[in-house]
């Protein structure tokens, strides 16, 4: 094939620029160690990324929605514990109280201390949760749920399951419903109360069972509380699982393997020093240096 | 019967033809850089006969001379390089395009639309699952302004790009025109200089690379007359013909369909830049040009406000607008798509009138519902959900880029296949000049050699007649 003189400089030039051009892209990849920068770089990689990439933002938010649960939860677990040490001091006070030996000045003290514990359930049930809210009010749980007067106990709440997001579509109630709960309780300790201020032995004796009873309901509620709790922790630990996998299957899409990326930008490199090479010297022919 | 001075006329001729030669020769390295130059070659002929006695009629030659100067050229090449300059012209504007409308993007990653979509479904997951909390709510109007102003920026790029784009066919239908008067002048002189004689080789090489750069522009067909002179044809357009004024090509272009003129004189470009161009701007096979992406960014943003504001609400009444999440218009006006998607202002600036529920502050079933859409497939995106429909847009216009930019690769290394073979028929090789200008000096030398012997002899005869 005939080469004319400006064919030979332009191929040399375009063989430099291609070498150049392939250096460069080789050393961005291996310097940014993304495979993936634009879609067209992989378009099915780019479909995978993006579809791991809003599962994983996804389930970073259910782990935060998990959080707030377990705030919720602990709270909650820490007021109904509190109930039932209030109801275990109102059932010792039964039990002394059903012993013949106290005279009603002691009565009358113990039904004080009934009194001052029910003033601490009032409390207990107007707990306030993380963001300020009332534990035990249900979804209106603005307002302070409950309130004692003329001896009962009144609840402004509802009944309805404040619930946490940990899926799609799954969600998780992490309210405890408190009127049943707290109103009993109050109700058992009123009737402590009442019967030791008017009443007989015999009659603080009929507390007992019903103070023992309640306390039965208020620890199911409390190991109710506690599975809800693990649910959370196994919850987290399956999240923090799938995370993992989801941070190997984007980084498999986007991200260079460094090794290979390095072993591509020695070959354009030596490709590039080669052309630099070739072109350097190949031009030191001509007919010109014949001629005298 | 040649004269006895005879032999000084065919050693001058040849003198003359071998100075011509090397000045040929120097021309052509002296144009050993200028692009679309041909080389040229003197083809030397020998002169008329001349007739003397000598035992009945004899001829003999009378030296040489130049017949004629011509340029080395390939036809069928050229023709060639015209079509691959057409293709390359629109593959390497639709690369670029496209190319730009990823930056424009910008994903995957975590400053565009997608992930803007994924906090924005977070944030009502995190609302559902803290309702009391104003920190949620705020959250939720924060990733929606960041979710409807990266839709609307996304828009106003891409209607930037779309104005450029505009402006650069105006730039190039121009640029058209002004080459289109350019071959018109060069036909003039061309056929001038032919009428006097051999081909102005050089004139015929600047219109063949004005054509040149005319196909890497648009569908250029060309007829060659016998004087050198060429009519040039865009489609159905006759843009320049010889003895006529230029006829330049209209700037009105219809946007329905990309094609020049108003009809029905209708002009399809269907190579070129400016088709590149066009195909970016209006239409184009797939649907990961300008106008397709902003229909989807349309579609997308008219979809989020009819699903969310369809959701965040506790008002049974249909025509009741006042809990609008997106602002919107109001039925039935038609939807104004993503140029003005935004927040209403009344969330903006109040967050806590952002629903989360019906029965009380703690509850957050409306939230949790705007949370699910995100796994929704809605019909009015084809049966997708919003991050698919998205996703699958940025898909195609990641395969779109890939697949022109790839056949902008393949026509680089064609028209490079081309220009090399073209460039060995006609560019300049220093070494074969410089063959050259050893055999004319030589060639030259040899002839003054001869006309010294001439001179010689002459003087002789001169010298006998004198004694």
């Amino acid at each position: 094939m005939r080469v004319s003189t400006s064919y030979q400089y332009d191929s040399f030039s375009r063989q430099i620029r291609d070498a150049q051009s392939r250096y460069v892209a080789a050393q961005r990849v291996a310097t940014s160690g993304k495979r993936l920068e634009h879609p067209s770089d992989d378009p099915f990689g780019t479909s995978v990324s993006l579809s791991a990439r809003a599962v994983r933002s996804a389930i970073e938010q259910y782990d935060k929605n998990l959080v707030n649960a377990r705030g919720v939860l602990g709270l909650s677990e820490n007021a109904v514990s509190g109930l039932n040490d209030l109801l275990r001091e109102g059932y010792t006070m039964a039990v002394r109280a059903a012993q013949t030996t106290v005279d009603q000045e002691g009565r009358n003290g113990m039904a004080a201390q009934v009194a001052e514990l029910q003033r601490r359930l009032v409390a207990l049930g107007n707990s306030r949760g993380p963001a300020g809210e009332y534990l035990f009010g249900g979804q209106k749980n603005d307002v302070a749920p409950f309130a004692a007067a003329n001896g009962a106990l009144t609840f402004s709440g509802d009944n309805n399951s404040v619930i946490v997001e940990t899926g799609p579509g799954v969600t998780m109630s992490i309210s405890t419903p408190g009127e049943q709960l707290f109103k009993a309780a109050y109700d058992k300790l009123e009737s402590l109360r009442q019967n030791l201020l008017g009443g007989t032995t015999s009659s603080t004796e009929g507390d007992i069972q019903p103070l023992q009873d309640q306390m039965a309901v208020t620890r199911a509620q409390l190991a109710e509380i506690g599975s809800r709790m693990r649910s959370v922790t196994t919850l987290k630990t399956d999240n923090a699982r799938r995370l993992d996998g989801l941070a190997v299957q984007i980084s498999d899409v986007e991200d260079v393997d460094m090794a290979e990326a390095i072993v591509a930008l020695k070959q354009a490199e030596n490709a590039y020093t080669a052309a630099l090479q070739v072109g350097s010297q190949g031009f030191n022919l001509s007919l010109m240096d014949f001629i005298r | 019967m040649p004269g006895p001075f005879f032999g000084i006329g065919i050693a001058s001729n040849a003198l003359r033809s071998f100075q011509r030669a090397l000045d040929i020769t120097g021309h052509n390295i002296a144009n050993v850089n200028t692009p679309g130059y041909s080389r040229q070659v003197a083809d030397f002929g020998t002169q008329d006969l001349a007739g003397f006695w000598s035992n009945g009629r004899q001829w003999i030659g009378s030296g040489v001379g130049i017949t004629s100067v011509n340029r080395i050229r390939d036809m069928f090449l050229d023709a060639r390089m015209r079509e691959g300059q057409a293709d390359l012209g629109r593959f390497e504007m639709l690369a670029g395009s496209l190319k730009q409308i990823e930056g424009v993007f910008n994903e995957p990653s975590d400053n565009g639309i997608s992930s803007a979509l994924n906090k924005f479904f977070d944030a009502w997951s995190g609302l559902a699952s803290n309702p009391n909390d104003p920190g949620a709510k705020l959250q939720v109007k924060l990733a929606g302004e960041t979710l409807a102003g990266r839709v609307r920026s996304t828009y106003g790029e891409l209607s930037r790009m779309s104005d450029q784009i505009n402006g650069q066919v105006g730039a190039t239908i121009d640029e058209i025109n002004g080459l289109a008067t350019e071959i018109q002048t060069l036909n003039d002189e061309i056929r001038q200089a032919a009428i006097q004689g051999g081909p102005p080789n050089d004139l015929l090489d600047r219109r063949d690379a004005a054509i040149e750069r005319l196909s890497g522009l648009a569908n250029v067909n060309t007829r060659t007359f016998e004087d050198g002179t060429v009519s040039v044809y865009i489609g159905q357009h006759t843009l320049v013909e010889p003895a006529r004024p230029p006829n330049p090509l209209p700037t009105t272009f219809d946007a329905s369909t990309g094609r020049l003129g108003t009809p029905p004189n209708h002009i399809d470009i269907t190579a070129g830049r400016l088709r590149g161009l066009l195909d970016a701007s209006f239409k184009i096979e797939g649907s990961s040009t300008v106008p397709g992406l902003k229909g989807q960014l349309d579609n997308l943003a008219n979809t989020l406000r009819t699903e969310v504001n369809g959701l965040h609400k506790t008002i049974a009444d249909p025509l009741d607008t006042s809990e609008r999440f997106f602002n919107d218009v109001t039925p039935p006006a038609a939807q104004t798509g993503a140029i003005d998607f935004d927040l209403t202002v009344t969330i903006k600036n109040d967050p806590t009138r952002i629903i989360s529920g019906v029965n009380g502050p703690g509850d957050g079933s409306i939230a949790l519902k705007l949370s699910g859409l995100r796994d929704t497939r809605l019909p009015s995106l084809g049966n997708k959900t919003i991050q698919g429909f998205y996703r699958d847009g940025i898909a195609d216009l990641g395969r779109e880029s890939r697949l022109y930019n790839d056949r902008l690769t393949t026509q680089v290394a064609v028209v490079g296949q081309i220009d090399a073979q073209r460039q060995s028929v006609m560019g300049v090789s220093l070494d074969d000049e410089m063959a050259n200008m050893l055999r004319f000096q030589r060639s030259y030398q040899a002839a003054a050699k001869v006309l010294t012997i001439f001179d010689q002899v002459t003087e002789d005869l001169i010298g006998m007649l004198r004694r």
